[in-house]
């Protein structure tokens, strides 16, 4: 086979040893890469062939792996995307969280498609890969300092063509809601932040020089070509860049799916105040793209009274902090955002324990004496505030608090119908009881609520088909999970993907790397694949039937009010569909037969 | 064919004896936004006419009130809509509008002989599949019943196959596209309207399957009007008979202009480069609007690739967006063609290139001293990777990588998505 180097890989996977500070570099898994395409597959494939499925998420033989795609650094609108992959504090599953910025790109630039970090340093460091020289540093003197402290302070230590990729005060101190940040980007889901500062790990700078070579240059520009006029013939993306991911917020209101105080209810009496719509003409001024991104989703806000800005709020942190809380004020849920960004707290998860403590205390569950003298109800910015301060600089009440809704629950029993989660992991914003499809995908997604996994968000806000029925959305569902897996093994964003189809993308991977995929169905396969391969590990690591499941304020508690009123998920009949057409058995375990077909038997050396 | 279908078909695709028909679709009021070009749809019509537009569809209403401008031997015909669905309506793309509406709804509107009456050439109406077993039904019946109207009348039945909803994935729309060109033409369309597939292969096959003339749509309008003329043109090259084309054109700041490119393509076999150019020049010069840029360096990965087939980075690339910390505004840097290289460099290496403007190096005259790196005010010159050899035989270790306008089609000015770096002038070199 044609070297790797010349299919848009580096070949070259680097991995970090925190215990004994050594390095070495391997090459990619060659005969698999035509099978797990990179990214998403590479990173599921790593953990679980070289980690056993017992390994403790906080104990140093976990493997953060860091991967980018064979897309990844090209001209291919958001080439910068990158992810991760570990087992989460938070969920105990397999867990892979992405994120744009530009440290995607600069890790393939320096040549490496993946980093593998394992073991524990013994002090604070700070991971240096500059090019082919990797080195770690001390780090005392980032010890406790902020995301954007620390990502100044290593910017003026390295200078401008350095990316960093940093964890705040709740990484550190290893709680389940942190994450990794380059700027203002973030790989937020799953306690990935706490996994990093479990290794002693501050910091990841990096400086790439080097560059990407596709296996069809000519078909590649013809593909690229293509791929950027879908991405401008299209409505949904124009809509993006001009009022970002919040776009969709009054449709999902509308729709009776916006969850409001802890997903008591679907619609937000002062949801047209979180519109897009109204941050664009009050706060935004400015607009952000990640590397290689036509889009720019991104918003920079006009700095408040205080002088904070943030890049943001995204459509999930305005949920989460706004409906979710019954938070109606827009610099509030800025500076919540603030909060986040600025500490390092997955702004979901952080406001899912906003909002589950606002409940918990309005129904005296939790009191004032618990929450170090804040009594939070809904719609209380000032205890909203106070709460996610203490969470973000992990201090009294915050230390435990930001160790998630799960962890929350298991000390309050009586709490578990509302503890809104997916094993372990916080939900985002679009109500399950209102949208069936996408509660399937909460229920089954291998890292717990997940909306990223294969969501068919299309339901709610393209009207492709009811959101309140569940016929057809267990095929649905495995169709958008599949095409998703693709993306993120490729890997973009999954914005272009409202102009650009998995055709387009067909068309891009086929050209990089010249591998086989005869038909666009064949590339959907390999995203089954890998989807496949996640659900493994979650299997080998005791996840089964009976955690595919949602709280009972969705199966037993029928939603009040909205188009949606009255209506509960009916789980179960989706479940068995999607098994069925899985080729998974009742106990949602991958038969030989569905290995077999995805070609994984021999793989997994069963 | 009798009662007129034929001398109809005609007045749509053989105004220019080609079989191409350049059509406008302006049926959009009823079914989404009320937006200016809904509005102003009087004006732009004049606009299109004036271009040369080969058809029109409009609403039934829209066809009462605007029929006068149809008039005339040479006028444009009118196509008329002849149903309605709600399919904008429930999603994202007209969130203004959108009401809480959960299912696919599609029925008619106008019979056959009614839209005879309002003077059409020939009705439009949609075919929707992969939305579910009862819809598809609905719409097999609407779309047969119309075509036996139309049969009666003589008038051409242009059926729209769509592929949408939860049936359709990634991995089958253009299956589901293509089986429903066929579809069409079994229940009896006599032409189509459908979305370019995304590539002329699979279009051409859609073509052939479909063995009447295919119109393409454009969608949403892209802010580049090249993506439209792009897309119309490889229609055509894939067999296509030609486009109905909505938002691209109405939305277009020049309706007028851009019919005139799309005819230039259509019936006089124009490339897209040649339409689109209003003038020639020979001298071009970049600007930037740094306020505008969003940081996404996808100029410095054309640079690198445009100049080192297939490869993409951004190490020495011709130009550089310099990080903004926060929210501050990038520095956009790049040749702005100020000319001190060319006055420092002491072997007179560099030079005027005489038909694009850009500084040019000439290899034999450089002895690679690395003033002109030094000098560059924005600091674009680079020390190459490799070194080179003169043609009189001597190896020089580096020489300065610069700007060269890609010989006049900057990639940078191409690809930006904001127009922070763009050509400003193109005017002659005297």
């Amino acid at each position: 086979m044609m070297k790797l180097q010349d299919r848009s890989y580096c070949d070259q996977i680097l991995r970090v040893d925190l215990t004994s500070g050594k390095f070495e570099v391997t090459p990619l898994p060659g005969d698999a890469m035509p099978l797990i395409l990179g990214g998403k597959g590479l990173g599921a494939w790593l953990l679980l062939n070289e980690q056993s499925p017992g390994v403790e998420p906080l104990s140093p033989d976990n493997r953060i792996i860091f991967h980018n795609g064979p897309l990844t650094g090209t001209s291919a609108p958001t080439a910068g995307r990158f992810g991760c992959t570990t087992r989460s504090p938070a969920t105990g599953t397999y867990c892979d969280s992405y994120c744009g910025g530009y440290w995607g790109s600069t890790l393939k630039y320096a040549g490496y498609d993946a980093l593998v970090l394992s073991g524990k340093a013994n002090m604070p460091v700070l991971l240096v890969i500059d090019n082919e020289r990797v080195e770690l540093r001390d780090a005392a003197h980032l010890l406790g300092l902020s995301v954007t402290k620390t990502t100044e302070t290593l910017r003026e230590e390295f200078g401008l063509d350095w990316q960093s990729l940093v964890i705040g005060p709740p990484g550190e101190k290893q709680r389940n809601i942190a994450g990794i940040f380059n700027d203002t980007r973030a790989l937020a889901r799953g306690g990935v932040g706490a996994v990093m500062g479990s290794k002693n790990l501050k910091a990841i700078v990096a400086r790439g020089t080097g560059y990407v070579r596709v296996y069809d240059p000519e078909g590649y520009q013809r593909a690229l070509q293509l791929a950027f006029r879908a991405v401008r013939m299209s409505s949904e993306t124009t809509l993006l860049s001009r009022e970002g991911t919040a776009n969709i917020l009054d449709i999902i209101n509308v729709m009776g799916a916006l969850p409001t105080r802890n997903f008591q209810s679907g619609q937000f009496e002062y949801a047209a105040s979180l519109s897009g719509s109204a941050f664009a003409e009050n706060h935004w001024v400015k607009d952000y793209a990640c590397f290689g991104c036509p889009i720019a989703c991104g918003k920079y806000t006009r700095p408040l009274e205080d002088g904070k800005f943030i890049e943001g709020p995204e459509y999930e942190t305005i949920f989460a902090f706004g409906p979710n809380c019954a938070i109606g004020e827009r610099q509030t849920v800025i500076h919540l955002n603030w909060l986040c960004d600025e500490y390092g707290l997955d702004t979901i998860s952080a406001g899912g324990v906003v909002g589950f403590v606002m409940e918990l205390f309005e129904r005296g569950i939790l009191r004032a004496a618990d929450l170090d003298g804040i009594e939070p109800r809904f719609g209380d910015s000032g205890a909203a505030l106070a709460l996610v301060e203490k969470m973000a600089k992990v201090e009294g009440c915050g230390s435990w608090l930001a160790q998630g809704v799960a962890a929350i629950a298991e000390q309050y029993p009586e709490a578990q119908a509302f503890a809104m989660h997916v094993k372990g992991l916080e939900m985002p914003a679009y109500h399950p009881n209102a949208a069936k499809g996408t509660a399937l995908a909460y229920a089954v997604s291998e890292r717990g609520a997940c909306h990223l996994r294969g969501a068919p968000l299309g339901e709610l806000f393209s009207g492709s088909a009811d959101p309140l029925s569940i016929g057809g959305k267990a095929q649905l569902f495995r169709d958008h999970q599949a095409d998703k897996a693709v993306w993120d093994s490729a890997c973009l964003c999954c914005f272009p993907g409202y102009g650009m189809k998995l055709k387009e993308l067909w068309q891009l991977v086929t050209a990089a790397t010249g591998f086989d995929y005869p038909t666009v169905a064949d590339l959907e396969l390999v995203g089954e694949r890998i989807s496949t391969l996640a659900r493994v590990f979650n299997v080998r690591a005791g996840f089964v039937r009976q955690h595919d499941t949602l709280p009972a304020r969705n199966l037993e508690q029928p939603l009040k009010g909205g188009p949606a009123d009255g209506h509960v998920v009916e789980l179960t009949p989706m479940l068995d569909e999607y098994y069925t057409i899985m080729g998974w058995d009742d106990n949602g375990i991958p038969t030989g037969g569905c290995l077999n077909r995805l070609n994984l038997s021999e793989a997994l050396d069963l | 064919m009798g009662s007129g279908l034929q001398s109809r078909m005609d007045r749509l695709f053989n105004r220019h004896g080609d079989g191409r028909a350049v059509c406008v679709a302006a049926d959009h009021g009823y079914m989404s936004d009320v937006t200016t070009n809904v509005v102003n749809l009087r004006t732009i019509l004049d606009q299109v006419i004036r271009g040369g537009v080969d058809g029109v569809l409009l609403s039934p209403g829209q066809a009462v009130r605007l029929a006068p401008q149809f008039q005339g031997r040479d006028g444009p015909a009118m196509i008329v809509r002849a149903d309605w669905m709600n399919m904008p309506r429930l999603g994202t793309s007209n969130v203004a509008n959108a009401v809480p509406q959960r299912l696919l709804v599609h029925q008619k509107v106008i019979t056959a002989a009614q839209a005879l009456e309002l003077g059409a050439t020939a009705i439009t109406i949609y075919l929707f599949l992969g939305y579910n077993d009862s819809i598809e039904a609905a719409g097999i019946d609407i779309c047969a019943c119309f075509a036996a109207e139309c049969r009666q009348v003589g008038l051409p039945c242009i059926m729209e196959p769509l592929a949408y909803g939860g049936q359709v994935t990634g991995a089958n729309i253009v299956e589901i596209l293509t089986l429903g060109a066929r579809m069409c033409v079994e229940l009896g369309a006599d032409a189509l309207k459908i979305p370019y597939t995304g590539d002329v292969k699979s279009f051409r096959r859609l073509v052939e399957m479909a063995d009447v003339p295919v119109l393409v749509l454009g969608g949403a309008r892209s802010e580049y009007e090249r993506d439209a003329l792009e897309l119309f043109n490889e229609g055509l090259e894939a067999g296509g008979s030609g486009c109905l084309m909505g938002r691209n054109v109405t939305k277009s700041p020049n309706p007028g202009r851009m019919i005139e490119q799309l005819c230039d393509i259509a019936h006089n076999g124009l490339s897209v480069d040649i339409a689109l150019r209003t003038e020639e020049w020979d001298f071009i010069r970049l600007k930037a609007h740094p306020a505008n840029c969003t940081g996404c360096d996808l100029c410095v990965t054309a640079c690198v690739a445009s100049h080192d087939r297939g490869l993409y980075g951004t190490h020495l690339a011709r130009l550089s967006i310099t990080p903004a910390s926060q929210s501050g505004i990038h520095k956009v840097m790049f040749c702005t063609l100020c000319k001190k290289c060319i006055d420092t460099c002491p072997t007179d290496a560099l030079r005027w290139h005489t038909q694009t403007g850009a500084v040019e190096l000439l290899v034999d005259n450089c002895t690679a001293c690395g003033d002109c790196v030094d000098v560059c005010p924005t600091g674009v010159i680079f020390h190459s990777a490799s070194g080179i050899h003169t043609s009189t035989g001597e190896y020089l270790d580096w020489y300065p990588i610069i700007c060269d306008l890609c010989a006049g089609e900057p990639e940078c000015a191409r690809v930006c998505p904001t127009g922070a770096i763009f050509i400003a002038e193109r005017v002659e070199l005297t």
